[in-house]
């Protein structure tokens, strides 16, 4: 059988987390609003209402197109987009057609093997959203609260070549949006989604099949799922010798499936013009210096500088550029403790993490602090405490937001270091265990640590191992 | 001055994308209207445009220094929600009803 | 004393504040001319012609008795307790009916709004308020402005000129010009995208001021083209029309398209004269332009009666001291009767397309197959012939095929028309000019049904000599300048540059004064006499 090559290419839609729509002073959060109370007669498409550009959708539309390294454009304009539809009250929205804000620029990430891929990005555009609707029986309920909420819509390349890898993309673009703090980029809510181009085309050939438009997406998974789908849907077609019709075909994450949309949806012809009631989109130099001052450090470069100047394997850089609050805390944690970053990365990777994932907390939610993590750790290396006491101490911060020093002192956490009192105990295990000790003394000497094990419970923890082993060796020896 | 009358057919296209239903005299003499004023839209081939002409969108020149400034990014909710809600023809539990779009299922 | 009814807007607020006259005696006064001489107000029932109706002005949609007592009695009582007022207060007035008015049916004279109840009142209507005006009511007008005869209106009876009722009143803000014309209150706002706040000015015989692009915030107000729409007064004389804009005019944040340019005090400005200023008449202002059917530009001259007032108007300019200046090239001007028609019917289209009978307004009552068969019902219902006509062209030029070739083209054009008012009024250019007299229309106003049945060149081309200022966006006033032989007033036109409302109210008010005994002014509208 032909083997084939599928060409993805994405379109995103953003939604910033203004304060405001993107073109009224409507909250542009609705999350959990009655339908229709977050509603004004701009954003519901009263005659006479007339637009206004919000400032922060224009700022934070800059910083993706900074983020991607975008042609931006210093005069962008607003175009209507003109059809019909239950969910859009203005009979058009408002997007930019020819001359958006962010023009080219790309998107590079790794797979989980290790290749690196460049996606490029076609433009990059500012529009308002439409509202929601829903079935009910043989009705659509319309709910107007999202109307105008502000988008960015960025459209790749046809750079992409497998499911995977579509999620991928969309994965890291989730983890640049939240990075830069322009969108919380939550696909189950829908602040981030995707239509995806997908064709086929024969292995050997260069020829693109014709591509079908799959629409709402709204998850890594999702994206993964209807993609393979639709590529298997072309190849069943193609191998039963039908033609690949230009479809639009929907997602339905309910019943996981895709269906075509009727054709009247997709009535190509747009008759985009100028919106005549809003000015042009000037980005002034002083605006465009004061957003790229606002800039942070972009999770690539921070990776490749984890990676360079602290020295950490490649994998802990990834791990700790996922996201920014976690990147900062560790590069912080850092600075305090001052030592092996890498020991500072895997207290970060094995310990906060873990809390994080075990709790379901964020990094502004944890009650730990990069002083506490340092001071955990320095802990530890002094042999204040051992190992284990410092992870479990993590825990134990998190739970009452007490300091970890405070803590140890006040539960008797810190490490016996006393001889006599470890002398004691070791002696007693040696004399109890008369059959181990002969063992040992017959020449099974990984036994040693068994005898250490046994002193440590013994002593709830709080001896210094090292301590007892070399006590334990010269108790063995004697008999 | 290139033929391109509006034929039927056209129009009739135009009218469904519309979603405007005519009687059977408003098509004819709608039909019969545009064709005479493509004589006025083609008379914008005639003007002699130098390359000078940008495009512009409004007529009075908008220099920046009297040009609105981008919205600030304050929340100001409007007080008469119910206001809007109350004047759809139909509405349910705060939502505005609409007859459903069928869709196609793949196969 | 005149009548109370018959005075202006400065003088009627003057009686008010020093409490000669309460505002709500005015407004009973005004209300009982209303009833006088409007008849029945439009309605979408079907139209039965009575004999009654051919007597009457019909300028009324609405009267809204209830709140305007309610503002009269506000009124009255700050001014009996001493309470600082607006400028305008206790002066009713009217809106033409594409003003959004909270809580207050508006219709833009359409089936496809009926019932509709705005929630919200547009900037302008909120200011008027602010300035202590008093709203009476809707007026009738073209279906969404789409006209110049307010025949379009599906409110029927629709308006007839108050100075020979079988005369059309102009369009689109005929009811606005037909109200003030015979009193029913001194100042009406309209609107003006081509024409429809001079043209009808002129028809009837007062002032209509169609400021600068951007100078009066559009928002609130249902819009016909949106790069053109404009927002004015219509008055009877020219300081109510400055009092007026002053109050309405100014940056609105509401309105992306309005400028921080300062407001001038016009009313104060009135006095300053017109010594010194430079008026032009251009030869392409004096004649209709057209395309013979050979495809070439071809003239026609305007009504001799019409041409015959610039000259003489523009003699009465002079001897106050205004510099005239003939022959302004103005060429490109006929450009923009495409370019207008391409860009303007684009935007019309546009701003058609939320009608959906979903939200507002009308919708079918027939049972419809889904959601599409519920727009194509309802706004086949709803929208009258001209709205449909020009939403189809609309759809037809801008096709995506079509864009560079109609649209961009039409932009490109608009921007070579535009060159003529920069070169004109250019302060270091040749004609250095503060305005530019024009006639308002190309004849008097013509009999109901010419507008379409009439292969008049004149009537045909109406709005030639207005549409060129709502495409370059520069400032225009119609005013009065003397009746024809029929009987029908004659309006002219002075345009000016970007925000120089100041100097045309001037000019229009210079005009005014040295002519305020001649004997045309005495003559009175047939619904006055």
């Amino acid at each position: 059988m032909m083997e084939y090559i599928a060409t993805i290419g994405l379109e995103t839609h953003i939604q910033l987390n203004t304060n405001t729509k993107a073109f009224c002073s409507c909250k542009a959060d609705s999350w959990g609003d009655v339908p229709n109370t977050n509603i004004c007669p701009i954003c519901t498409g009263q005659p006479g209402a007339l637009p206004s550009t919000n400032q922060a959708m224009v700022e934070k539309a800059l910083m993706l197109c900074l983020a991607i390294n975008a042609d931006i454009n210093m005069d962008s304009f607003f175009d209507r987009k003109n059809y019909m539809y239950a969910d859009l009250p203005g009979g058009y929205q408002v997007t930019q057609n020819d001359r958006s804000i962010g023009r080219g620029g790309y998107l590079d990430f790794l797979m989980d093997d290790g290749r690196e891929v460049r996606c490029h990005i076609h433009n990059l555009h500012m529009e308002e959203d439409a509202g929601k609707t829903k079935n009910e029986g043989d009705i659509r309920l319309i709910d107007m609260n999202r109307c105008g909420v502000p988008l960015v819509e960025m459209v790749t390349m046809p750079d992409l070549h497998s499911a995977d890898e579509a999620a991928t993309y969309l994965t890291r673009l989730r983890q640049l949006l939240r990075w830069l703090g322009i969108s919380e980029a939550n696909m189950e809510r829908a602040h981030l989604r995707c239509d995806a181009n997908v064709s086929i085309s024969p292995k050997e050939s260069n020829e693109l099949g014709k591509k079908c438009e799959i629409k709402n997406i709204n998850s890594i998974e999702a994206v993964r799922t209807a993609i393979n789908f639709e590529i298997e849907r072309q190849i069943r077609e193609i191998n039963a010798g039908r033609k690949i019709e230009q479809w639009t075909i929907e997602w339905d994450n309910d019943t996981q499936e895709l269906r075509k949309m009727r054709s009247k949806e997709t009535a190509a012809d747009y008759r985009y013009f100028r919106e005549p009631n809003l000015m042009p989109v000037h980005i002034s130099e002083e605006f465009l210096e004061s957003v790229k001052l606002k800039m942070p450090e972009l999770p690539i470069r921070r990776r490749e500088r984890f990676i360079n100047e602290l020295g950490l394997p490649a994998y802990d850089a990834s791990v700790l550029t996922t996201e920014r609050e976690i990147s900062d805390f560790f590069e912080n944690a850092c600075k305090i403790y001052n030592g092996d970053n890498k020991r500072v990365s895997n207290w970060m990777m094995n310990e906060v993490l873990r809390v994080m994932n075990e709790t379901g907390c964020t990094v502004s939610e944890l009650k730990i602090t990069v002083r506490d993590l340092a001071d955990i750790i320095q802990m530890v290396d002094q042999k204040t405490i051992n190992t284990t006491t410092g992870k479990n101490l993590v825990d134990m911060v998190q739970k009452t937001g007490k300091r970890p020093k405070l803590l140890v002192e006040e539960q008797g956490l810190g490490l016996v270091s006393d001889d006599a009192a470890i002398r004691d105990i070791s002696a007693k295990i040696v004399s109890s265990n008369p059959k181990e000790a002969t063992s040992y003394q017959n020449g099974k000497e990984s036994l040693i640590g068994w005898f250490v094990g046994q002193v440590m419970r013994e002593m709830r923890g709080k001896a210094d191992p090292e301590k007892a082993k070399e006590i334990l060796l010269e108790l063995l020896k004697k008999n | 001055m290139e033929d391109e009358t509006i034929s039927v057919e056209m129009f009739n296209e135009f009218v469904q994308v519309a979603e405007l239903e005519l009687t059977a005299e408003e098509s004819e003499s709608i039909r019969k209207k545009m064709n005479e004023q493509l004589r006025v839209i083609h008379e914008l081939e005639s003007i002699p445009l130098d390359d000078q002409l940008a495009p512009v969108i409004h007529g009075n020149p908008y220099p920046r220094d009297i040009q609105a400034p981008l919205r600030e990014d304050v929340w100001r909710p409007f007080a008469n929600t119910q206001d809007i809600i109350d004047q759809a023809p139909r509405s349910q539990d705060g939502y505005i009803v609409s007859p459903d779009v069928p869709h196609q299922k793949l196969g | 004393m005149t009548e109370l009814i018959e005075l202006s807007a400065i003088e009627q607020a003057a009686l008010i504040r020093e409490k000669k006259i309460s505002s709500v005696e005015l407004l009973e006064a005004t209300l009982t001319q209303i009833e006088k001489v409007d008849g029945r107000p439009g309605s979408l029932a079907p139209y039965v012609e009575q004999p009654e109706d051919l007597e009457k002005v019909h300028a009324f949609l609405l009267i809204t008795r209830e709140h305007a007592m309610a503002k009269a009695k506000e009124v009255d009582r700050k001014i009996s307790s001493g309470e600082p007022v607006g400028p305008l207060a206790g002066v009713p007035y009217s809106a033409k009916d594409v003003y959004c008015t909270k809580g207050i049916q508006t219709t833009a004279a359409s089936r496809i709004l009926e019932g509709w109840k705005p929630s919200y009142s547009s900037t302008v209507i909120e200011k008027m308020d602010q300035a202590d005006a008093v709203l009476i009511g809707k007026v009738n007008l073209d279906e969404f402005t789409f006209g110049g005869t307010t025949e379009t209106t599906a409110y029927k009876p629709t308006v007839r000129n108050p100075w020979s009722y079988n005369r059309v009143p102009g369009g689109s803000s005929g009811g606005s010009a037909a109200a003030v014309s015979s009193c029913e209150g001194a100042i009406s706002l309209g609107t003006d995208t081509g024409g429809s706040i001079r043209e009808p000015a002129a028809f009837t015989g007062i002032v209509g001021l169609k400021p600068t692009y951007g100078r009066v915030s559009r928002y609130g107000v249902i819009p016909f083209a949106s790069s053109m729409d404009t927002i004015g007064p219509l008055t009877r004389t020219v300081s109510d029309s400055a009092l007026v804009l002053k109050e309405i005019a100014g940056f609105d944040p509401r309105d992306n398209c309005t400028v921080r340019v300062p407001v001038d005090d016009y009313l104060f400005d009135l006095q300053k004269g017109i010594e010194g200023m430079r008026i032009g008449i251009s030869p392409d202002y004096l004649k209709i332009t057209y395309l013979d059917d050979q495809g070439n530009y071809a003239t026609a001259p305007v009504d001799p009666e019409i041409e015959a007032s610039v000259w003489k108007a523009a003699e009465v300019l002079r001897a106050l001291g205004a510099e005239i200046i003939e022959d302004v090239p103005m060429s490109n001007t006929k450009y923009s009767v495409p370019a207008y028609f391409v860009i303007s019917r684009i935007e019309a289209y546009s701003n058609l397309q939320r009608y959906d009978g979903l939200k507002y307004g009308h919708s079918t009552q027939q049972s419809v197959k889904d959601m599409y068969d519920l727009y194509y019902k309802s706004r086949g219902e709803g929208f009258g012939y001209q709205a449909k006509l020009r939403l189809l062209t609309g759809m037809f030029a801008s096709q995506e095929k079509f864009y560079e070739k109609y649209y961009r083209r039409a932009q490109r054009a608009r921007a070579l028309m535009r060159r003529d008012f920069d070169e004109a009024f250019d302060p270091n250019g040749q004609y250095r000019l503060d305005g530019i007299l024009t006639p308002s229309t190309p004849s008097p106003a013509f009999r109901f049904g010419d507008a379409v049945a009439s292969d008049s060149l004149l009537i045909q081309f109406a709005d030639q000599f207005t549409t060129p200022m709502n495409f370059a966006g520069t400032p225009g006033i119609s005013f009065p300048c003397g009746i024809s032989q029929e009987g029908l007033p004659i309006g002219l036109q002075i345009t000016g540059y970007d925000y120089c409302e100041s100097k045309i109210l001037r000019t229009a008010y210079a005009y005014e004064q040295a002519t305020k005994d001649a004997d045309w002014r005495k003559m009175k509208p047939a619904a006055l006499r």
